[in-house]
């Protein structure tokens, strides 16, 4: 036998891929629509835009979750509302911001030259916005490890708050603090059109929201709504015949952060995004700053270090209001490459801007996080 | 800019029933890592991504990768990518590995099955979730009672004889047998098949495939760094998928498998491959009940159709035979879900890189075909053409 090989060499150049379409539903508390009409209805409105047809796709990528979509195997549901009818099709059980990643690597590769990565949320549940909120706490529960921290009740929620208390109890930080940053986003955000907290909040409005565990409340956590954003993605060739928006994916990063047993997820959460926005950077090669960023930091204890780790002090971030004016699951990672489209829509060829999105599946512990970096085309 | 990319590291768990079994999911992963790593003859810490599979309604948690992968002794940082397709999940770990590679973003990807079946208390219960909820599942429609609507339909096309599908078991055992790997090692006779528990017309409870719990893993790399490994890597020459999801109502003739059979034509294009029975030296195929190994050969072209099970009794799929298919024993006789889906992948690809197991390896093979198929009234496939990486060492 060999050596045991050391470190692989350096990542290799990859090539461009275009955003040539980019389309998202209407976002509510919840859908009255099952999880493929969704999907077919971001799909379509996206190829639409880019003057594509189903038969124009290469591959299709969901982003979903069987325990979400209360079926198994969903994927066998949503894969022709994709477009993946007698096509490469695969789903991603993770955050959109996966399968955008996953759809650009196919590209890439030189396999395809179409590619639709579309991620879709609508808890198949109903009640009262408690009710959902404990349906998608109990997922998150399940997705723990079942010996110890399933019967300690962790989930996604229980990371966040430890972590802002530990922020506070580490920073200057206070509550009061993080409900102006709060309400910030909030406001920043409402009156647009896929804010789900349409009206502006002051921190007073923040701390006087349900409390949901120490120091957080209610909003100062993810606007939770349903929906469905779907992305088509081309190779630079390709996206020349196209029609509609234009921009290109110079780098992307995906980390994933550690469990729960190293604890670094509490004192250096921003950690994986560090990372990630690392290899984007790389992959993107030296250029201006970007100018507009829109980052997922689920509470506010999070916001300042996000910024930190993705090096977008200087851009307009959170242009949107970010995840607290609207957070669809796991379309979210789509949600905030369509508000980055969005506003490099006008300007300068080249003009940068950054795309971060995490998963709340198991909140912070083995946190899953893209960036995508894009380039006005 | 597009990269080439190769299986260079396999690593296969003895594969148990989950009441005889005495390791942990998490033990079963670990231990499947370990082996291909060390088989790839890499640094466990050169590995940049995992792909792995969850399919959560049939197991006992939900992203159990997000924990498992975690502690599989490759460090706990390394970027974590789920894939859950049903049956294809498996074979689809690969291709999604494979891109990654060939993109350029990512250099060497674990591909980790593990024992999806481990936890399940009904598999059919599961399993009838995905059917429409107006008609099938009310009727508790389940994975082989689905199936067996293919089969009644071949039988009626066809004229399939129960003794047909008992011929296509025992065959099946009798590799199994030779694969220290295989859940299921014993022989069976053709009387012993035919008088198993009826299930659903025509099949019978050894005409399927068994629960099984083992963890399989494949390192998937840049094939530029071929000579440094310890293999003979097996080059990912071309890869495929092909979804059909139109449920029972929409599809016209569950007789043959034409999802499978336009897969087949892409792929084969690909790897400018002409004459499929000439230009294979072994076939994998994902063939959990006993009349789909003969309808997929027919659709992958090596049969006319109808012709699949003739070409199972003549002996060319034995070893030794002209076409030797599943040597593993298939799915038939080891089925550990995620774990038994990527197995085609992997015995495949261990067949051109000369490192299956000595009792079912096929000599001199170079060219190999891995496919992987799920669904139950839908059905999704996937395939992979494999070629031994010449090294220039």
């Amino acid at each position: 036998m060999h050596a045991p090989i050391g470190n692989p060499p350096a990542r290799r150049p990859v090539a461009p891929v275009h955003i040539v379409g980019a389309a998202a539903t209407a976002f509510l508390p919840e859908h009255d629509a099952m999880p493929d009409e969704l999907v077919f209805a971001a799909v379509h409105q996206a190829l639409r835009e880019a003057g594509l047809r189903q038969q124009d796709l290469g591959l299709s990528v969901t982003a979903s979750m069987d325990v979400l979509d209360a079926r198994s195997i969903s994927s066998g549901l949503t894969n022709a509302a994709a477009g993946g009818y007698l096509r490469d099709a695969f789903r991603i059980e993770g955050d959109a911001g996966l399968a955008v990643i996953a759809a650009a690597e196919a590209v890439a590769s030189g396999d395809v030259e179409v590619a639709v990565a579309v991620g879709v949320h609508n808890p198949e549940t109903t009640g009262t916005t408690r009710d959902r909120q404990a349906f998608l706490q109990q997922i998150s529960n399940l997705a723990f490890e079942p010996h110890v921290d399933r019967p300690v009740g962790m989930t996604a929620t229980a990371t966040y708050a430890l972590q802002a208390a530990h922020h506070v109890a580490t920073t200057e930080a206070d509550a009061e603090s993080l409900a102006r940053l709060a309400a910030a986003e909030i406001s920043r955000g409402s009156g647009r059109a896929r804010a789900v907290r349409g009206a502006p909040a002051t921190a007073a409005d923040v701390l006087a929201s349900a409390p949901v565990s120490w120091p957080l409340h209610e909003l100062m956590l993810p606007a939770e709504s349903t929906g469905a954003v779907a992305i088509v993605l081309a190779s630079p060739a390709r996206a020349g015949r196209c029609l509609g928006r234009d921009a290109r994916i110079t780098g992307l990063g995906h980390a994933t952060g550690r469990y729960t047993w190293a604890g670094d997820w509490i004192s250096d959460p921003a950690a994986p995004t560090r990372r990630a926005a690392a290899d984007a950077l790389a992959l993107a090669g030296p250029g201006d700053g970007a100018v507009v960023a829109e980052l997922s930091a689920p509470t506010p204890a999070l916001h300042a270090a996000y910024v930190d780790a993705l090096g977008c002090a200087d851009a307009v971030v959170n242009a949107s209001g970010g995840v607290l004016s609207n957070f669809p699951g796991l379309a979210n990672g789509a949600l905030r490459l369509l508000e980055v489209l969005d506003q490099l829509d006008g300007a300068a060829v080249g003009a940068r801007g950054l795309s971060h999105s995490v998963d709340s599946i198991t909140g912070l512990v083995s946190q899953d996080v893209s960036v995508l970096v894009v380039e006005a085309a | 800019m597009p990269y080439r990319a190769a299986v260079v590291g396999v690593g296969i768990t003895e594969a148990t029933s989950p009441r005889k079994q005495t390791s942990s999911t998490p033990e079963l992963c670990r231990l499947a890592t370990e082996r291909a790593i060390e088989h790839a003859g890499i640094s466990p810490d050169t590995i940049d991504a995992i792909v792995t599979g969850n399919i959560d309604g049939f197991e006992g948690t939900v992203l159990d990768g997000k924990n498992i992968t975690r502690a599989l002794g490759i460090g706990d940082t390394v970027p974590l990518v789920v894939i859950n397709t049903g049956g294809t999940t498996g074979g689809n770990l690969m291709q999604v590995a494979a891109r990654m590679v060939r993109a350029g973003t990512h250099r060497r990807v674990l591909c980790l099955g593990g024992p999806t079946f481990f936890g399940s208390v009904d598999l059919q219960s599961a399993i009838n979730t995905n059917s429409p909820m107006i008609i099938e599942q009310p009727l508790g429609m389940g994975a082989y009672h689905m199936g067996a609507f293919a089969a009644s339909a071949y039988q009626a096309r066809f004229g399939l004889t129960p003794e047909d599908l008992a011929a296509v078991v025992v065959a099946d055992h009798e590799k199994a047998s030779r694969n220290p790997y295989a859940h299921l090692r014993y022989t069976v006779t053709p009387e012993e098949v035919l008088a198993g528990r009826p299930l659903a017309s025509p099949l019978t409870q050894p005409m399927v495939c068994p629960v099984s719990t083992a963890a399989i893993a494949m390192v998937v790399g840049d094939a530029a760094d071929a000579d440094a490994h310890s293999t003979s890597p097996a080059l990912i020459k071309a890869i495929g998928m092909s979804a059909d999801p139109y449920l029972g109502g929409g599809k016209g003739d569950f007789s043959e498998m034409q999802n499978l059979a336009n897969l087949a034509r892409r792929v084969y294009a690909r790897a400018d491959v002409r004459d499929p029975l000439d230009d294979f030296d072994a076939v994998e195929v994902f063939a959990p009940y006993a009349h789909m190994q003969p309808m997929q050969l027919e659709a992958l072209g090596f049969a006319a159709p109808g012709g699949g099970v003739d070409l199972i009794r003549s002996g060319v799929t034995d070893i030794g035979g002209k076409l030797p298919v599943n040597m593993s024993g298939g799915p038939k006789c080891t089925n550990g879900g995620v774990s038994g889906e990527l197995a085609p992948y992997a015995y495949a690809a261990l067949q051109v890189m000369g490192d299956a197991p000595p009792d079912i390896q096929v000599p001199g093979a170079r060219r190999t075909l891995a496919h992987g198929t799920g669904g139950s009234f839908f059905q999704f496939e996937n395939l992979a053409v494999f070629e031994t990486l010449t090294r220039s060492n």
